[in-house]
Order: structure tokens, then C-alpha cells, then sequence
């Protein structure tokens, strides 16, 4: 059902021009992955790496609609530099496991530094949201 | 040029958190593991390219066309940052046409490349050609530079010049050689009459034949050739354009005929444009003078004005005494003809070719507007008599059905049976 609505989405997404549902998509696809609590036949971070891609794509898909007269070798490059990034996140996603699973001991310290982590990941999209709404960098 | 990030690194950036909070919040590190590869092109976005710059010029392999002809065009792209996918717009107006078809191509760091098109000039004008728009996106498409490349060029069209073989003939000439048979009588080609031998006529002027008839020595009389003043009064106050095609561009192309016509035959021109901006030329002879008012011709255009002209703020080296004026209006801006009239009332030689603007009124075939139409069509009638019982000649030209041949040839029947008294 999830998976159904998820290629819905995407497709609507796809049809209509419209980016605003990919995430969407992909938030429903990461959900069918975590709600059930049994085992999975897709390690997290492949999967990751799947979502990623098929974000990739639809973003894509959505870039290229305006027609045009395209010489050879210019999808090739962004083609590459997707499949780097996506095959550079599976290795990056399973030393995050791993980093999950070390056994540390609770601390002060590295609770400060998780903490610092994630004000750090909330400041990256504060500044992503001072993007103006067009998309526009401010000077 | 205005740089741009694309919106899924906002919706990326938007996900991780999502996920990252979600992660630590049910204790589930593969939740974090989803997160990585979005915070990875993330950063890799952000950090990992160096920023867009792109350059570029438009430049044609002339500068001059006459309309209907093509110009080679070539746009130069110079990539000065980021290696980039580049997107091209070529340049297009309503009278500069080309393929509206984007170029993509890959542009290297500190590479440049050309894209040669064809631009068809439509039109004659000043034309702002360019600049093409150009848009890059870095590798992974993650930010935008999007704009103008370099500056726009200016591309002259000249309108293309019919061959006129009859033209109006002025009911007065200056007394100055040219190729018209004037009116007058003296030394010429063309016989006149015949009088009484006077002291100091030349021998060879004796009509033999009329002197033995006559007993008495007569001589031959003639019409010499002279020049004359032409003014070519353009109404730009309004026009009547559909479909690509208006009076302003059939008075353009006339005024360009006429006034090679009569410059070749060694006679004085002279342009009025007469409209929201005051133009003119004053009357010369020779080749320059056709370069000169073609020249401001080209430059010509309807300008929207409400302030009130009339022929007092002419210039009177510009309207010689014996000049013939020869209007091309639609007769559509009171000023216009008003203009015309007072010209007339002044002593002028007026004839008016009226650029019928009926043939560019999209409504001309509605059932609904066949009574506005017909009430208009009855008031430029009257208008057209108003003229007509001055003396002034008013021939309907429908451009481009018909050639101003017709109406010039019109005007000159009109004047072979109703000519105006001359100013005393």
C-alpha cells in the first residue's frame, strides 16, 4: 500500500512538473523501510543508497524537461557524479552503523558532541532555508 | 548572472533531519544510515564544486542586413569557474527569428566554445539583438547560474526598396536642371509652343515650316527640365498593425521607393517624420541623401504623444515654396491631418496616399462590427472629400494587396482633371 501511494506520488510528481512531492515519496519509501521491527533483506545503507538514487532520478527527470538540443556526453558526467555519491553513501551509511553499534561508555563528552552534531545538522538547514524562495543565494 | 541552488538540497537537508531526529529519538541507528546518503550530496553539493562563472558574446557576421535576408550569428561561451552544463537560449524577438530551441553542451573549466546559428531579420528597424540567455548547472546539478551573457548588439535592417516607373509629377519646379518637364517655357527638349521671332532667339530655334506658312519667322518654344523639392511627409502619430504587417511599414517602404525615384531623376528630398517625435531631413540631392533617409527611416517608430503639433514647428528651409508634399498617412491622428490641410491652406502642393488601415482591422470580417465599421469607412469618406474639394489628391492605398504604383498613378489622374489653382 505505502509502496503503491509511494510511486503515486512519484509519478504525479513526474507528470505534473511538480519537485514538491519527491521528498514526500521518499519519506513514505524510508517509512515501509523502519516501521516493521523484523528483518530486512536490504541492508540499511544500500537501501539509503536506493533512496537517494531514485531521488536522484526524479530530480533529474524533472531538470531535463525543457527540450533542447543536447550534445553527446553531457548526461554521462551528471550520470557518473550520481552513482559516485551513491556508491561513496553505502560504505559512509554502514560505518554510521557501526558507529552505532560500539560499545562506549555514556559520557558527558560524547553526549556534547552528539549534540553538537545535530545543532550543527539544524544549522546546515537553517541555512538552506535562508535560500530565498526562488532559490536565490543571498549575497 | 544570478546564482541558484536547487530546491532538493532544502528537501535533502529537510529528510536528514527528519531522519536524524527520528533516530535518536526510537533509538534506531538505521534510521541515521537512511539519512547518509542525503547529507552526503549534501556536503558534497555545498563544499565539494567550485563556484559557477560563465562569459560570453553575441557577434553577427554584419551589421547591416536588408530585411528578409539572414545574418550568421555566433555566441561565445567562456567558462571561467566550475565545470558546467550549459544550457543556451539563442536570442529571439517578434522581427529577429531563429530555432527557439535550447543547446546543451559541457563546458570545461577555462574552455570556451561557439555556437553558430542563423538569424532571419523579418523586418527593416534597429533591432536589440541578444544577448542569449544562458543557464549552467554544476556536475550534479546542485546549483543554478542563470542569465544574460554579455551585452545586446544593434542590427540595422534596411527595408527593401521597390522600383517605381511613374511618379507624381510637381505642379512647380525650381529652376534648376533636372530630369522634369516643367510647366514653364524656355530652353528644353520638350515642345511647348510657338511665337513671333524676338530679338536675341537663336536661329536654330526658326520653325521653318511655320514661318513659310506664315510669312513671318516663328520660333519653337520648349519645356526645359528642371528639378524640383519633394518632402515626404510621414504620419507617425498612429498606425493600424495585424499580423506582423501595419501603415507604418507600408509608409516606410513607399517613402524608401519614392525617395530613390526621384533622387535618381536629380530632384531635392526632403523627410518630415511627423508624430510623437519630430524628425526630419531637409531637401538634398545625390546618393547621400538616400542613405540619410533611409537611415531615418529605419529609426522610425509610433511613439504614443498628446501633445499637440502642427506645421509651425517646422523648420521653413524644410518646406521650399515650390515643393510638392507628398503624405503618407493612414489619416488615422487629427494632427496629421491637420497638418495636411494647413500645408494646403499655406499654398502647398499636397497629394496624400492614405495607407488604408481598413485591411489591418482584425474586425473587418465581424458580423458585430458592421456597423461601427461602416459608420467609420462613411467619416474617412468625408474626410477624403474634405481634401479633395481643397484640391488635395487623396489616393486609398491597400497595402499589401495592391502597389503604391496604382495609388501614385491616382494621384495623378486626380490632378489631370481638378488641379489646384497655383499660389499667387
Amino acid at each position: 500500500m505505502g509502496a503503491a501511494l509511494a510511486t503515486l506520488l512519484l509519478l504525479l510528481a513526474l507528470t505534473a512538473g511538480r519537485s514538491a512531492a519527491i521528498p514526500f515519496a521518499v519519506l513514505l519509501l524510508g517509512a515501509i523501510y523502519v516501521i516493521p521491527d523484523d528483518d530486512r533483506a536490504i541492508a540499511a545503507p544500500i537501501y539509503g543508497g536506493g533512496l537517494l538514487l531514485i531521488a536522484e532520478l526524479a530530480y533529474w527527470s524533472l531538470d531535463e524537461r525543457v527540450r533542447g538540443r543536447v550534445h553527446p556526453g553531457v548526461a554521462a558526467r551528471r550520470l557518473f557524479a550520481i552513482l559516485a555519491v551513491t556508491a561513496a553513501a553505502i560504505p559512509a551509511g554502514a560505518l554510521v552503523l557501526l558507529a552505532a553499534e560500539a560499545d562506549l561508555a555514556r559520557s558527558p563528552a560524547l553526549t556534547a558532541v552528539g549534540a553538537a552534531a545535530i545543532v550543527a545538522c539544524l544549522g546546515l538547514l537553517a541555512a538552506l532555508a535562508r535560500l530565498r524562495g526562488d532559490g536565490t543565494l543571498p549575497r | 548572472m544570478t546564482l541558484s541552488a536547487s530546491p532538493r538540497l532544502q528537501a535533502y537537508a529537510a529528510l536528514a533531519a527528519i531522519a536524524l531526529v527520528a533516530a535518536l529519538a526510537a533509538g534506531r541507528p538505521e534510521l541515521a544510515a537512511l539519512a547518509t546518503p542525503f547529507l552526503l550530496l549534501v556536503a558534497v553539493g555545498l563544499v565539494g564544486s567550485a563556484p559557477l562563472a560563465l562569459e560570453g558574446t553575441l557577434r553577427f557576421d554584419r551589421e547591416r542586413v536588408l530585411e528578409g535576408q539572414r545574418v550568421r550569428a555566433i555566441v561565445t561561451v567562456a567558462n571561467r569557474g566550475a565545470p558546467a552544463r550549459v544550457e543556451l537560449h539563442l536570442p529571439t524577438t517578434a522581427r529577429l527569428h531563429t530555432d527557439p530551441t535550447p543547446v546543451a553542451f559541457w563546458l570545461p573549466r577555462g574552455e570556451k566554445r561557439e555556437i553558430p546559428f542563423v538569424l532571419a531579420v523579418t523586418r527593416w528597424g534597429v533591432h536589440d539583438a541578444g544577448p542569449a540567455v544562458a543557464r549552467a548547472r554544476d556536475r550534479l546539478g546542485v546549483f543554478a547560474l542563470e542569465g544574460r551573457l554579455g551585452e545586446s548588439r544593434e542590427l540595422r535592417a534596411y527595408p527593401s526598396v521597390q522600383r517605381l516607373r511613374r511618379l507624381i509629377a510637381p505642379l512647380r519646379t525650381r529652376p534648376v536642371l533636372g530630369s522634369q518637364v516643367s510647366r514653364e517655357r524656355g530652353e528644353g527638349i520638350e515642345f511647348a509652343d510657338l511665337r513671333p521671332l524676338v530679338p536675341g532667339d537663336r536661329v536654330r530655334r526658326i520653325n521653318w515650316r511655320a514661318t513659310s506658312r506664315r510669312r513671318v519667322p516663328y520660333v519653337n518654344v520648349q519645356h526645359p527640365e528642371h528639378s524640383t523639392d519633394v518632402v515626404l511627409f510621414l504620419d507617425t502619430f498612429a498606425e493600424a498593425e495585424h499580423a506582423d504587417e501595419g501603415t507604418l511599414d507600408a509608409a516606410v517602404h513607399a517613402a524608401a521607393a519614392l525617395a530613390s525615384a526621384y533622387l535618381a531623376r536629380r530632384d531635392r528630398v526632403a523627410l518630415v517624420s511627423f508624430g510623437g517625435v519630430l524628425s526630419w531631413l531637409t531637401p538634398t540631392a545625390g546618393p547621400r541623401q538616400l542613405y540619410s533617409i533611409v537611415e531615418a527611416l529605419i529609426a522610425s517608430d509610433v511613439r504614443l504623444s498628446y501633445a499637440w503639433k502642427d506645421v509651425t514647428q517646422l523648420p521653413r528651409r524644410l518646406l521650399p515654396a515650390r515643393a510638392l508634399v507628398l503624405a503618407l498617412s493612414p489619416l488615422l491622428d487629427a494632427r496629421g491631418v491637420d497638418a495636411l490641410l494647413d500645408l494646403r491652406a499655406r499654398g502647398y502642393d499636397v497629394a496624400v496616399v492614405e495607407i488604408s488601415p481598413v485591411a489591418h482591422t482584425p474586425a473587418a470580417d465581424a458580423a458585430s462590427y458592421r456597423l461601427p465599421l461602416r459608420l467609420w469607412r462613411l467619416q474617412r469618406d468625408a474626410l477624403h472629400a474634405r481634401f479633395e474639394t481643397l484640391g488635395v489628391p487623396v489616393a486609398r492605398w491597400e497595402y499589401p494587396r495592391t502597389s503604391i504604383e496604382l495609388a501614385l498613378e491616382e494621384v495623378t489622374t486626380f490632378r489631370r482633371h481638378a488641379r489646384p489653382a497655383p499660389r499667387v
